[in-house]
């Protein structure tokens, strides 16, 4: 008689679907505090528990606690908050373009601001970035012209892509900025590259690049461990958590059996699992990532666990497969509330202010919007379509000319 | 999928997105619901990994649909499919083999932008060991796809992602009507299908040839009637196998053909079809063969409707290839000015007219020239069929290839003005006479 029991397969399910109430329940939130910060060139074997537990700075009253502090100085934290209230707000008000019909499409990175605010303020200005498409943070904090991104997603005539990319697929070579690509992950591997190059040359700058939870399960996540630590480059790795791709939940890129920080464990770096919500744990592990890659200790990936507020993009409606209140009941909170209430907890911030600046950069916006609306929107254009058969190659080729012809422009 | 998941408990299908939710075009909609997460599931980003499960599945036993969620992701997956789902069969002998069903939206017209855009049968069409299948309607989307599944060997089956909701001629500017109220929309219920490999004519005439498929049908079909030409229109349907013999019958009544996809010109599947229609109809053809394709450049997102090959474009090739002898250049340029008039008359009974009197020359010149070259080739012990093209391509680079092939038209042309009168006499420029010639050769 066999003792073999017919097998079953497992096909994760999220914990509640529209119509149910959101549960976190299965969410372990570690207190704050309560990881060591350990010298940058710490091996990776000995700081498993950073891969499993979770870099915290603030806490619910808005104060810094424990060892992963970066102490900022005012400026910094004023900063961060302006680029972080500064992307919202530009979000919002690209999305309503859309809706008017200006432009065919946008994506906001609405509770998410943190992660790529905090990072660039993180970084030095010389790094290279390899973003994926939720990543416009990094650009604002990088003080990069408002009006330029605008016209990229107008695709108007001073847009420098030439109408040829979707809105918000930014290229920003001047700011460090990798041209983004619609392929999910193929700038993983490829910042791991530009990293081995700048080692190679015996250069000071590192790369950063972004990917999603649900991006880690291609194969390009892989490639980029592989090459990172083979060659120990100078780079830093981030997978931007926030519990949903399109309408899969992160279960199914392998969140429900582990973290994705401790995909770092097999491939033998450090892997850090972070508060993506909290502008100071991004900062601080940020930075702590950066001195270990600038010291020619390595590449470190970085897990920041947040939440994707808005729906996936513009042609998506999240009510039909997650519940509608989760987002607002997400445990971690909101990234801006949380450092304004620490900015007014330590002393140098208030209500009032906070009203003003965020009518002042909402004036910012609609400035930079008129400007940019200036030069046209989408399908507006008085461009030429004939740049179109311009940047296939570095010299167009004949054929091409020929094509030019034959469509007359 | 819902009638082979109803009919056989070995489909399963699968991809990013088209579980709970039901697919971003919702083509899976209600599916999980009905047939459980077991059969209908999510999967991870990783179109190399579902390519990959799904050989696996094939190989113990499963029929597993999978959805690549754009045409453009399909990429990350292609060594699956080229290197393994395609050769499974043939390299083990026909012991294991992956019965997958690739699903994929293709095509623009959406303002996808480069990423959302792409039409790459082409690059799938050179695989052997896949087969290629592109609908145009609801109706053949249904019986192709059920055929698709129940096939024993890899299909990717590209779907226009422009067609979803209706179809679409080209012209943007004007509303869509919804497949609901076109009667191509309608689609009976239960079991039904259209074996691949079997093209379709959707339009019936008698001047040129039109071979499209996906969009492009109904493309092919507004530009056809802006051309206002009797001309035939066929759906391909699939791409591989394709239905050689339905194209070769049409182009040998025609003797023209225009082929018309969205995808790149340049080894586009337009290529093959104007290869294969060449050797398998060369002395019926009256005409050049014309591309009607998308530029050589990624999809640009602002310059959808340039890019598009539209209706007009199609109005214009036809025009071209039913006007002309090929001395008009696409971009509508005269290489050569000659009296259209003339050109339709018959070479023999040209004799007439200056111009006539030149073509004869140019023809004799030709003529001239391939004996000489047959000789040649001949001596060399070399295939006609071989060295033609060679030589073709050599004589066009010396600005003789309009001449040459505009005789070779010429006496194909007398023929069959002879015949229609009913004299059946062979000249030198008879295919029959030429055909006894080559028989060493074919
Ligand atoms: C190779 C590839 N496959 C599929 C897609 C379609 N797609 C675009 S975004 C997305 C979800 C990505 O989720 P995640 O990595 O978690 O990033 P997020 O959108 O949450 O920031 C998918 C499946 C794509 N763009 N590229
Ligand atoms: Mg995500």
């Amino acid at each position: 008689m066999s003792s073999k029991q017919p097998l079953r397969l497992h096909v994760p399910e999220p914990k509640a679907r529209p119509g149910e109430s959101p549960d976190f329940s299965d969410i372990v939130i570690p207190p704050v505090g309560s990881l060591r910060r350990p010298p940058s060139d710490e091996p990776d074997h000995s700081m498993r528990e950073h891969a499993f537990g979770m870099i915290r700075v603030l806490d619910e009253n808005g104060v810094a606690v424990g060892e992963w502090d970066p102490k900022l100085p005012p400026e910094t934290l004023i900063k961060g908050l302006r680029a972080m209230l500064l992307t919202r707000i530009y979000d919002e008000r690209m999305m309503r373009v859309q809706r008017q019909g200006k432009t065919s499409f946008y994506m906001k990175c609405t509770g998410e601001e943190a992660v790529a605010v905090a990072q660039a303020l993180a970084l030095d200005d010389g790094d290279m970035l390899f973003p994926s498409y939720r990543q416009q943070g990094l650009l604002i904090a990088r003080d990069w012209s408002l009006v330029d991104m605008m016209c990229q997603v107008y695709n108007n005539t001073k847009d420098r892509l030439k109408g040829r990319q979707l809105p918000i697929m930014y290229s920003v070579k001047e700011a460090g900025f990798f041209s983004i690509s619609g392929n999910l992950g193929t700038q993983f591997p490829q910042a791991v590259g530009w990293a081995m190059a700048s080692a190679l040359k015996g250069d000071t700058r590192i790369a950063a690049s972004w990917v999603g939870d649900g991006t880690t399960a291609e194969a390009d996540f892989h490639y980029a461990l592989t090459f990172a630590t083979v060659y120990q480059a100078p780079v830093i790795l981030n997978v931007v958590n926030n519990q949903w791709a399109i309408s899969s939940f992160q279960g199914f890129a392998g969140g429900e059996q582990t973290t994705f920080a401790a995909r770092a464990v097999g491939y033998g770096l450090p892997g850090l699992r972070v508060d993506g919500n909290d502008f100071l744990a991004v900062y601080a592990a940020t930075q702590w990532a950066a001195e270990r890659a600038r010291s020619n200790n390595g590449p470190t990936l970085i897990e920041f666990y947040t939440y994707r507020a808005a729906p996936h993009s513009t042609s998506d409606d999240p009510s039909a497969y997650r519940p509608e209140e989760e987002s607002a009941r997400w445990p971690l909170g909101d990234p801006i509330n949380r450092l304004k209430q620490h900015l007014i907890a330590i002393g140098i911030w208030d209500e009032e202010k906070h009203t003003a600046l965020a009518a002042e950069l909402d004036e910012f916006v609609r400035a930079a919007q008129k400007e940019a609306e200036s030069y046209g929107t989408l399908g507006v254009k008085p461009a030429s379509a004939a740049s179109m058969f311009e940047d296939v190659f570095k010299e167009v080729p004949q054929h091409l000319i020929r094509q030019r012809q034959e469509l007359g422009v | 999928m819902d009638i082979m998941l109803e009919r056989d408990s070995n489909t399963v299908v699968f991809g990013e997105d088209v579980g709970y939710f039901g697919g971003v075009f919702r083509c899976t909609a209600g599916l999980q619901k009905k047939y459980g997460t077991h059969r209908v599931f999510d999967s991870p980003i990783a179109e190399g990994g579902i390519l990959a499960t799904a050989v696996g599945m094939g190989v113990y036993g499963l029929r597993p649909v999978v959805e690549i969620q754009f045409a453009d992701y399909i990429y990350p997956a292609f060594d699956q499919l080229v290197s393994e789902a395609a050769r499974l069969r043939y390299r083990s002998g026909g012991e294991f083999w992956a019965p997958i069903t690739v699903r994929s939206p293709c095509g623009g017209g959406i303002f996808g932008g480069q990423t959302h855009s792409q039409s790459p049968e082409a690059i799938f069409t050179h695989v052997c060991g896949l087969k290629t299948v592109i609908p145009s309607n609801p109706y053949d989307a249904k019986g192709l796809l059920i055929a698709a599944i129940e096939d024993d060997d890899p299909v990717v089956f590209f779907e226009p992602k422009r067609i979803y909701n209706g179809p679409f001629e080209g012209y943007h500017d004007r509303p869509l009507v919804p497949w609901s109220k076109h009667d191509l929309g309608e689609v009976p219920e239960g079991y039904y299908r259209i074996d691949l490999g079997k093209a379709n004519i959707v339009r019936a005439g008698s001047e040129v040839t039109v071979l499209a498929y996906g969009t492009m049908v109904h493309v092919a079909l507004a530009g056809v009637a802006e051309a206002g030409v009797d001309a035939e229109v066929i759906d391909l349907r699939s791409l591989a196998p394709l239905d050689i013999d339905c194209i070769v019958a049409s182009v040998k009544k025609t003797g023209r053909c225009v082929i018309v996809h969205e995808a790149t010109r340049t080894g586009g599947f337009g290529a093959e079809l104007s290869a294969q229609v060449q050797e398998n109809c060369f002395m019926h053809l009256e005409a050049q063969i014309v591309r009607v394709a998308g530029w050589d450049t990624p999809y640009p997102h602002a310059f959808e409707w340039e890019y598009f090959p539209g209706p007009e474009r199609v109005k214009r090739a036809i025009m071209t290839v039913m006007e002309n002898w090929g001395d008009r250049g696409l971009d509508g340029t005269r290489q050569r000015a000659r009296p259209t008039a003339h050109s339709r008359q018959p070479g023999l009974q040209l004799k007439g007219s200056n111009n006539g009197t030149l073509r004869i020359q140019a023809a004799g010149r030709g003529r001239r020239h391939r004996r000489e070259r047959d000789r040649r080739m001949a001596g060399q012990g070399r295939r006609c069929g071989q060295g033609r093209p060679a030589a073709g391509r050599h004589a066009h680079r010396q600005g003789l290839g309009g001449d040459f092939l505009a005789g070779v038209r010429q006496d194909h042309r007398a023929v069959r003005q002879c015949r229609r009168h009913g004299r059946r006499r062979r000249t030198a420029g008879d295919p029959r006479s030429r055909g006894r010639r080559y028989a060493g050769g074919r």
